[in-house]
């Protein structure tokens, strides 16, 4: 009797918090336009660049825990891997080159347009 | 709604086998004081590596349980072959309310992912052979706390709808242990994502799992596990693995320690089944360890000092 109050409890929960068939991509169709980040002109590293690093790559490549150290939260630690290679390498995920981020999936193609072109620029800090 | 239906019938499926069983067992008693002998620890632990056994914890048994995997062994020696990161936690409570059925609660540090479910052995194998199979099933229900990691760059959030977060996995173990020193179980999962990412991709997925143990000594045994997935649910297909490991589990007195090396590093089976993406071949794999701990909770019956 306990057994069958549980599994119609488990049973309730799944129903009351709903069980759906949706992909992204079509419940958010924008999603498919890409055209939603900015890969126009020049891209700047403190509104462009640090923008994708903030939020794919810092959780692992941070001074304070530099993964195979790389630190991405300082300008100096950026340059240094965008003039190696090891940037562009690495998020497109070219031969030769750890793919990042790891254990997730590739970045947006714009995001990898943006850093792409802000490293063919010199990485500059602007 | 299909899934309702599902879990509806398992539920309600399972209640009625184990009436079934129950009376059974209740006739059988009544002939045989002694009733019938279950064989015990078919495996140590509620998880071989990172698929669950046939085994709940006891009654009122509290079980915490922290589980860890480290980076690859193909990061490089400056990486110390993984050991430096990025590494990937869980911590789980597992609560026996019977002999029978057990509650769990974790959350894994991958994605950010909390997880609560029931287990329940619906049949158990018995010394005499009588029933020569252990079923178990186990439902768990799966919710993200992360935020989308894209919202900046897609100007939407995927999240926006609280239950794009969840996902579901219902897991049926059969196991059996063969002799004290060898127990093998097959796994089917199904795994249900309320949200995936792309038109073509498939919302369920699919997979059968092999896994099983070899017992060396009365206290450490060779453990692995092995899971084929069925349907193509992702158009990514392709870029990911099977996930596989290889283990060694040590019991020291109240505690299992089991580690391994395994391609996968996240520890939800709605994560490392269909989404693992170590290349075993090219050196995608880590080291990884479960540390698991009982606490008795609760008055027993009958338990006198």
């Amino acid at each position: 009797m306990l057994m069958k109050t549980f599994f119609t409890l488990l049973a309730a929960t799944a129903l009351l918090s709903g069980c759906y068939y949706d992909k992204a991509e079509e419940v958010y169709p924008q999603l498919l336009l890409n055209n939603s980040c900015d890969t126009a002109g020049t891209i700047s590293y403190s509104r462009h660049v640090t923008v994708v690093l903030q939020n794919h790559c810092l959780s692992c490549h941070s001074t304070a825990s530099p993964s195979g150290n790389v630190t991405l939260d300082t300008y100096a630690g950026v340059q240094a891997v965008a003039a190696s290679g090891q940037l562009v390498g690495a998020v497109e995920h070219q031969a030769g080159f750890s793919q990042m981020p790891s254990n997730n999936p590739q970045l947006q193609p714009c995001q990898l347009t943006q850093i792409r072109k802000w490293v063919q620029a010199g990485a500059p800090n602007n | 709604m299909r899934k309702f239906l599902l879990l509806f019938f398992l539920a309600y499926s399972s209640g009625i086998a184990a009436q079934n069983l129950d009376s059974l067992l209740a006739a059988e008693n009544s002939q045989n004081d002694d009733g019938p002998d279950y064989v015990s620890a078919t495996f140590k632990s509620h998880h071989l590596i990172n698929f669950p056994t046939n085994e709940t914890v006891g009654e009122r048994v509290l079980d915490f349980n922290i589980s860890h995997r480290f980076g690859e062994f193909n990061s490089g020696a400056q990486n110390l072959f993984g050991l430096d990161g990025p590494a990937s936690i869980r911590i789980g409570f597992n609560y026996g309310i019977n002999s029978r059925l057990m509650a769990t609660i974790g959350r894994s540090s991958f994605e950010k992912l909390f997880d609560g479910g029931f287990k329940y052995r619906i049949l158990r194998q018995t010394t005499d052979n009588k029933m020569p199979l252990s079923m178990t099933y186990q439902a768990t229900m799966n919710c993200t706390s992360q935020n989308d990691p894209n919202k900046a760059a897609t100007g939407v959030d995927i999240y926006q709808y609280f239950t794009s977060r969840l996902s579901y996995v219902h897991t049926l173990t059969l196991a059996r242990k063969f002799n004290s020193k060898v127990s093998l179980q097959l796994n089917g999962f199904y795994i249900h994502y309320n949200m995936v990412q792309r038109i073509e991709d498939s919302n369920d997925m699919f997979a059968a799992g092999i896994s099983g143990r070899i017992k060396l000594t009365q206290r450490m045994a060779i453990t692995f596990e092995y899971a084929q997935r069925l349907n193509k649910y992702s158009a990514n297909f392709d870029s990911f693995y099977n996930p596989m490991a290889i283990g060694l589990d040590l019991e020291t007195g109240g505690h299992v320690f089991q580690m391994h090396f395994t391609n996968a590093f996240a520890m939800n089976e709605a994560q490392f089944i269909p989404y693992t993406r170590g290349n075993p071949l090219k050196g995608g794999i880590r080291l990884g360890f479960n540390i698991t701990r009982g606490f008795s909770v609760g008055k027993k019956e009958g338990n006198q000092w």
